[in-house]
C-alpha cells in the first residue's frame, strides 16, 4: 500500500535504524551470551568476549537511539516522545510499537545499570541484566508489527537469521552448566520453543499478510486514499482516532471518497497572445474537507465572454500537498467541469466541479465521483 | 596512580568469584588458576609496572570480586 | 548420631567442677538448684557504667578465652563492642556444629541458669537491649530446657532483657560467628567474607557480639567469685577450668569439665580407657590428630601448639589401636565438604576432591598417584575460602598423614593396615552435599 509523506528521508531512516538495531542487538545479546558461557578461543581470550559484548551494545543503543529520534521528529505518524518511555500511549499501531516502547525502557535500564556497575550492588546489576533477555524478542515483534518492510524478501531473511542466531546462543546457554538449575532451564528452553513457534505463526499470519496496517492500527487519515485500501469504503474510525496534534502539522492527505466540499477562490485572466488567454481558478475548500483547488485553461475568447477550451491543468490535494493529485478537464458545460486526477502511485481521482463567478472572486462546489458517466447528473441539470 | 611510600596487594573475594578467568588473562604474572579455574594470587606486592593492568583486571570482573587492597610499607 | 539426652559425665567429679557445679552437688538444673550453689546474680539495679567496666576488668584479669573454638582473649572482644553507638546485640552461640562435641547440650539440660545470668551480665555491661540463644533446628531438647530456664527466670523476676531463643539450621558451618550472623539478619547461614579479619559483626549497622555459652558460664562464676579465684586453677597463661567432649574406647564417655593444663592421658584415665588408644582427635573436626605416644601433653593453649593441636570445640575423640585412622579420617573429610556452605570454589571442589581420594585410599581402590595429588591439593585449598572451613580440613588430613603415615603408606600399596575392626568410631551425622551456590 502507498503511505506518502513529505518527510521520506526521516521515514527511511527510521526504517534503516531500526533495522540496524535489530542486528546490532542481535549480536550483543549472542556475545553476552558468550561470556556467560566463558567462551574462548586460541587467539581471543573470555575478557574480549566480556569488552565486545559492550562496544557493540552501545553501538546498538545509538542505533536504537537514532531510530527513536527520527520516528519522533518524523511528523507523517503520530508519535509523540511520551510514546518513546510510555508504552501503549501512541495512536500509531498502538499494541506494535508500545512493544518497542518496552524494549527501549528496558534497554534504557540495563544500559544505566551498566554504566553505573561498580556503584551498584552485584545482585542488582545482574537481576536487572536479565531483563534484556525480554527486550531483544520485544524488539523483534515490533519490526515486524510497527514496520512497513517485512514483506521486503530481504528483511525476513534477516529476521530469520537473527532469531536463529538467538536461539542458538540460547541453546548454548542452557546447556552449559546441565544439570544445574535444571527445573528453570528446562523452564526456560520450552518458553523459547513456545515463543519461536508463536512469533513464526504470527509473522506469517499477521505482518506478512496484506492489509496489516490496517489491523495494526495505522491511523485511517494516514492510509493512502485508494481505493484498494479498505475496499472502498470510508475508513470506520473504530480501529484509531483522528491523529491528535494534526494542528501542528497541514493535513498531507485526503479522506477516502465520496465527499464533497464548497470552495471559494479566484480567478484570474491572462493574455497570451492575441488569440489566447489563460484562465486560472485558485480556490480552497472549507469545511470538515480541507483542500486546494487550482485549475488553468487555455484557450481562445469566443466573444461572449466565455473561452473555448483548448488545453487545461488541473491539481488538487490536500493543503499540505495540494498537488497530490494532477491531471486535467475531461468535461465542460457551462459552470460545470469534469476533472480527471491522477496521483504519483497512479489512482485516478475524478471530481466535478461547479464554479459561480462573481468579478475575480469563485465560489462553487466539488464532489468526487466515482466513474465519468456512471452519475446521471451529467447533461441534465440538478 | 600508586604513591611512592605505599604497596598494594591484590585480593580475591572468593565468596563472589564465579571463576571467570579474566583476572589470569589481563594479568598472569599474579593471578595463576587452580585446576578447577580459581584464582590464586601470587604472594607479595603488585609491582608498580603492573598496577593499571591490575587495575584493569578488577574492574573488568564480572563478579566485581578482585581488589586492591593497599598494605603498610613497612612489613608487619 | 544420637539426640537422645546429653551424656554429662556425672559420676565423675573432677577436682574444680565450677561451671557444672549446680549439677553435680544438687542433681537439679532448675532455678532453686542454681541459686542454692551459686547464689544470686550480682546484676546492678541501676545502668551503671562503671560496674559495666569494672566486669570488663575482671574478665580481663582472669584471663578468660573463648570457649568456642578460637581462643580470642574475652576482654577484648567485649570492649570492641561497647564502644559503638548503637546498642549491641548478644547472640548466644550454643549451635554444637560440631558432631564429636556434647558441651552445649550438657550446659543448656545441666546447667542452663548458669549461661542465662552470663548472658544477662555480659548484655547489661556492653549495653545490649536483647538476647538471642541460638539454638540449631534439630536441637529440641535443647530448646526446650531453655525456654524452661527463661521461663523459671521471668517466675522469679530475674530476667531483665528480653531473651528469644533462635533456630538457626543445624549445619557445621552455622556456628561460624558470621554465618550465624548473616542469619539473624535474615539470610542464609553462610559465612560472610571479611577483607580485613575480625571486621565487627553486624546486622545493618547494629554491632553482634557473639559468645559461646561455655564462656558466658565461666563470666558468671568470674562477675560472683572475681579474678582471682578464677586464676586459682590452671597454668597462669591459661587459667580456669573448661569443659571437654571425651569419646572413644572409654567407660564414661561425655562432657566433664577439667582444668586447663592437665594432662590429655589424665584426662583419658578419669574417663575410664577400655581400649589401647592409636590416636586422639584434638578439638573438632577441623582439629588435627595426636599420636599416642605424646598424650602425655597438657591440656593449655601453648603446649598443645607445641604438637601442632589446639583447644578447639573442646573435642577429645580417641581411637583403638583396632581401628583404622585412614577411613575414619576418610569419613570425617567426606563429612566436611558435604557441610561446605558451597560458596567458595577452592573449598566446594577443593574439599570433594580430597574427600574422595581419602576414601578410595581408605578402601585400598586409590591409583599410585593419590597420595601426591592429595598432598597438593591440600596445598591448593588452604587459606582460599572466605571463612576457616577448609583450612580445618586441611589441618585433619595433614596431621592424619603424619600420624597414619603407615597405614596410609599401606592403604596406597592397596595392602590391609593394622586397622583390622573398621566399624566407625567417629560420630559421622548423615549428610548431603550442599547445592553449589548460586545461580551461573
Amino acid at each position: 500500500m502507498a503511505v506518502v509523506t513529505t518527510s521520506q528521508w526521516l521515514w527511511y531512516t527510521t526504517r534503516a535504524t531500526g533495522i540496524v538495531a535489530l542486528v546490532l542487538l542481535t549480536t550483543s545479546v549472542v556475545l553476552g551470551v558468550l561470556t556467560s558461557v566463558r567462551f574462548e578461543t586460541t587467539s581471543w581470550p573470555r575478557f574480549t568476549f566480556q569488552d565486545l559484548h559492550r562496544r557493540v551494545s552501545l553501538l546498538a543503543v545509538v542505533f536504537v537511539a537514532l531510530h527513536v529520534i527520527t520516528t519522533v521528529s518524523d511528523a507523517f505518524a503520530p508519535i509523540g516522545w511520551v510514546s518513546v518511555v510510555i508504552p501503549f500511549t501512541s495512536p500509531y499501531r498502538r499494541l506494535w510499537l508500545g512493544l518497542g516502547t518496552i524494549s527501549v525502557d528496558i534497554l534504557l535500564a540495563v544500559t544505566i545499570s551498566s554504566l553505573l556497575r561498580q556503584r551498584i550492588k552485584p545482585r542488582s546489576w545482574r537481576a536487572l541484566h536479565w531483563l534484556a533477555y525480554a527486550s531483544w524478542p520485544l524488539a523483534v515483534v515490533h519490526g515486524l508489527g510497527t514496520g512497513t518492510d517485512p514483506h521486503l524478501g530481504w528483511v525476513i531473511v534477516l529476521v530469520v537469521v537473527c532469531v536463529a542466531a538467538v536461539l542458538v546462543a540460547i541453546t548454548w546457554r542452557l546447556v552449559a552448566g546441565w544439570p544445574a538449575h535444571a527445573g528453570a532451564r528446562v523452564t526456560a528452553a520450552s518458553a523459547s520453543v513456545v515463543a519461536v513457534v508463536a512469533l513464526a505463526a504470527w509473522t506469517a499470519l499477521g505482518p506478512l499478510r496484506p492489509g496489516w496496517a490496517v489491523r495494526a492500527g495505522t491511523p485511517a487519515a494516514l492510509l493512502a486514499g485508494s481505493k484498494k485500501a479498505a475496499g472502498a469504503q470510508p475508513v470506520s474510525s473504530s480501529t484509531t482516532p483522528a491523529p491528535s496534534g494534526s494542528a501542528r502539522s497541514p493535513a498531507t492527505s485526503l479522506p477516502a471518497p465520496p465527499y464533497s466540499a464548497s470552495f471559494q477562490g479566484t480567478v484570474t485572466q491572462q493574455s497570451l497572445s492575441s488569440t489566447s488567454v489563460r484562465l486560472e481558478i485558485k480556490a480552497q475548500t472549507s469545511g470538515a474537507l480541507v483542500a486546494l483547488v487550482d485549475i488553468a485553461i487555455v484557450g481562445t475568447p469566443d466573444g461572449s465572454g466565455g473561452v473555448t477550451m483548448q488545453e487545461s491543468r488541473a491539481s488538487f490535494g490536500p493543503t499540505g500537498a495540494p498537488t497530490q493529485y494532477q491531471g486535467e478537464i475531461v468535461g465542460l458545460e457551462g459552470s460545470r467541469m469534469l476533472l480527471s486526477l491522477a496521483n504519483q502511485a497512479g489512482s485516478l481521482l475524478h471530481l466535478r466541479v461547479d464554479v459561480t463567478q462573481s468579478g475575480s472572486q469563485v465560489s462553487g462546489e466539488l464532489r468526487s465521483i466515482s466513474e465519468i458517466g456512471a452519475e446521471r447528473g451529467f447533461g441534465d441539470d440538478n | 596512580m600508586p604513591i611512592a611510600s605505599f604497596s598494594y596487594r591484590l585480593r580475591v573475594n572468593p565468596i563472589a568469584c564465579d571463576a571467570f578467568g579474566y583476572c589470569a588473562e589481563l594479568i598472569p604474572e599474579i593471578v595463576l588458576r587452580d585446576e578447577w579455574g580459581y584464582p590464586i594470587l601470587r604472594e607479595g606486592p603488585i609491582p608498580p609496572r603492573l598496577f593499571e593492568l591490575a587495575q584493569r583486571a578488577v574492574r573488568e570482573c564480572p563478579r566485581r570480586a578482585l581488589f586492591i587492597e593497599r598494605i603498610a610499607s613497612t612489613g608487619p | 548420631m544420637t539426640t537422645t539426652e546429653p551424656q554429662v559425665a556425672a559420676s565423675l567429679r573432677p577436682r574444680a567442677s565450677r561451671v557444672l557445679a549446680a549439677w553435680h552437688e544438687t542433681g537439679r538444673s532448675d532455678i532453686d538448684g542454681h541459686l542454692a550453689t551459686h547464689g544470686s546474680m550480682p546484676l546492678p539495679r541501676r545502668r551503671d557504667g562503671a560496674w559495666a567496666d569494672r566486669l570488663v576488668e575482671d574478665v580481663g584479669a582472669a584471663g578468660l578465652t573463648g570457649r568456642g573454638g578460637a581462643g580470642f582473649p574475652t576482654a577484648r572482644k567485649l570492649q570492641s563492642v561497647r564502644s559503638g553507638h548503637r546498642h549491641p546485640l548478644l547472640a548466644v552461640n550454643a549451635m554444637e556444629g560440631e558432631p564429636a562435641s556434647h558441651k552445649d547440650r550438657a550446659l543448656l539440660s545441666g546447667v542452663p541458669h548458669l549461661v542465662l545470668d552470663g548472658a544477662e551480665l555480659v548484655a547489661t555491661a556492653i549495653g545490649a537491649r536483647e538476647i538471642a540463644v541460638c539454638v540449631a533446628d534439630d536441637r529440641n531438647d535443647s530448646a526446650k530446657c531453655v525456654r524452661t530456664a527463661l521461663s523459671e527466670r521471668a517466675r522469679a523476676g530475674l530476667s531483665r532483657l528480653p531473651t528469644r531463643v533462635m533456630r538457626p539450621p543445624g549445619r557445621y558451618v552455622t556456628g561460624e560467628e558470621s554465618a550465624l550472623v548473616a542469619w539473624l539478619a535474615g539470610g542464609a547461614a553462610h559465612p560472610q567474607f571479611r577483607a580485613t579479619k575480625g571486621t565487627p559483626l553486624t546486622i545493618r549497622r547494629q554491632p553482634v557480639l557473639v559468645q559461646s555459652a561455655e564462656t558466658l558460664a565461666h563470666i558468671a562464676l568470674i562477675a560472683r567469685h572475681g579474678p582471682e579465684w578464677f586464676r586459682s586453677v590452671g597454668p597462669p597463661d591459661a587459667p580456669g577450668t573448661c569443659l571437654v567432649t571425651v569419646s572413644g574406647p572409654v567407660a564414661n564417655p561425655g562432657v566433664c569439665e577439667v582444668e586447663l593444663g592437665t594432662p590429655m592421658a589424665t584426662i583419658l584415665e578419669r574417663a575410664g580407657i577400655t581400649a589401647p588408644v592409636s590416636a586422639l582427635l584434638v578439638g573438632g573436626y577441623g582439629g588435627t590428630w595426636l599420636r599416642s605416644g605424646l598424650l602425655h601433653t597438657p591440656y593449655a593453649p601453648g603446649p598443645l601448639k607445641t604438637v601442632a593441636c589446639a583447644v578447639g570445640a573442646g573435642v577429645l575423640a580417641a581411637i583403638p589401636t583396632s581401628s583404622c585412622g585412614v577411613s575414619e579420617t576418610a569419613r570425617v573429610a567426606t563429612y566436611m565438604a558435604n557441610e561446605s556452605a558451597g560458596q567458595c570454589g577452592p573449598c566446594v571442589f577443593g574439599l570433594h576432591a580430597v574427600a574422595q581420594d581419602l576414601v578410595q585410599l581408605a578402601r585400598g581402590e586409590n591409583d599410585s598417584q593419590a597420595l601426591n595429588r592429595l598432598t597438593l591439593r591440600l596445598g591448593t585449598v588452604e587459606g582460599r575460602g572466605a571463612c576457616g572451613h577448609p583450612d580445618g580440613v586441611v589441618r585433619l588430613v595433614r596431621s592424619a598423614l603424619s600420624v597414619f603415615a603407615g597405614d596410609f603408606a599401606d592403604h596406597a600399596r592397596h595392602r590391609p593396615c593394622t586397622g583390622w575392626n573398621h566399624r566407625p568410631i567417629l560420630p559421622v551425622p548423615p549428610s548431603a552435599a550442599t547445592a553449589v551456590g548460586r545461580w551461573r
